[in-house]
């Protein structure tokens, strides 16, 4: 199979152009497609996830990345001989790079695929956690508001008094 | 009221799938998917009552236990978001097998109901588990 190259990019906004082999992303698509209820996502760099937590994804260069329990990872590793996956010189502790090999072994690798979903969905979810910390920045910001109208309303009668004396000053000046 | 419903056919007899399937303490058949069933109290697994911790994460209880019609049911007490307490109401997961008589093989139906503010978010959630647990049956027949 020939792999030509061709651009993921659907979003001519999007900053981050991705040319994966075409064969790499068909066959990971065809990974994903094996549970009917997960969806394939992203414009630019193709990704799977659950309950906002990320489980798969391929990375630039064509590999496939699978996050798996630490058991899992141990098992996958030492079976496939595979290592963790890495990106941008940072090691991404819990992903392993699915070997090419086991890639096209769609069969196969739908079961740590599995194993991958049912982990991360026991993880704790991530809008939940944007959720909570949207609130809590709401609840910073009513926070300042407050202390600032209450500063203002501290500051209001003095300010009011400098401005009285100013103006008796400036009359007896006058006179 | 939400649901799932997610459904296989076992390449095995209903009597070998109800064996693998109707222990709530033993999930063997998905090893690899399940990473850890913890046994909660004394109840055996095939009485009601009895309580497991999927995963670390799920806690169910088996609510009721058919040998006779090849099912059972049991609850989410409590779990991750969005199945959490509190979050989901009346969760009651269901499996049932029925025996596929021309090639003796079985039909297994994995369902829930459920009342929450999200059902669709609980649906997102629970399918792409229930399917991978009936991979994990599946594969665990195969060959």
């Amino acid at each position: 199979m020939t792999a030509k190259k061709r651009t993921l990019q659907k979003n001519p906004m999007s900053k981050v152009s991705s040319e994966i082999p075409a064969a790499k992303l068909a066959l990971y698509e065809k990974i994903a497609a094996t549970n009917p209820d997960i969806e394939r996502k992203g414009n630019t760099l193709p990704y799977t996830s659950i309950n906002g937590n990320m489980f798969s994804f391929m990375t630039e260069e064509g590999k496939m990345a699978l996050r798996l329990s630490d058991d899992g990872r141990a098992i996958f590793m030492r079976k496939y001989k595979s290592q963790l996956c890495e990106q941008h010189g940072r090691v991404m502790k819990e992903y392993v790079v699915v070997p090419d090999s086991l890639l096209r072994k769609t069969e196969e690798l739908k079961k740590a695929f599995n194993a991958s979903i049912v982990y991360v969905a026991a993880l704790k979810s991530k809008p939940a956690a944007r959720k909570k910390a949207a609130t809590k920045k709401k609840a910073a910001a009513k926070k300042k508001a407050a202390k600032k109208a209450a500063v203002k309303e501290v500051a209001a009668p003095k300010k009011k008094a400098a401005k009285k004396k100013a103006a008796k000053k400036k009359a007896a000046k006058r006179k | 009221m939400g649901n799932c419903y997610n459904t296989s056919v076992i390449n095995a007899p209903i009597n070998q799938v109800w064996a693998a399937v109707s222990d709530f303490h033993n999930l063997g058949f998905a090893s690899g998917v399940i990473t850890s069933v913890e046994k909660i109290g004394d109840t055996p697994g095939t009485a009601p009552g009895a309580k497991r911790v999927l995963n670390e994460a799920f806690h169910e209880t088996l609510q009721s236990f058919d040998a006779d019609h090849h099912s059972f049911s049991y609850s989410i007490d409590d779990g991750p978001e969005p199945v959490a307490q509190g979050s989901v109401k009346n969760y009651l997961g269901t499996v049932r097998l029925l025996p596929i008589t021309d090639n003796n093989t079985t039909f297994i139906e994995w369902a829930s109901s459920y009342e929450s503010e999200n059902d669709s978010a609980i649906g997102d959630f629970c399918n792409p588990i229930y399917r991978a647990l009936l991979d994990a049956l599946k594969n665990h027949f195969a060959g």
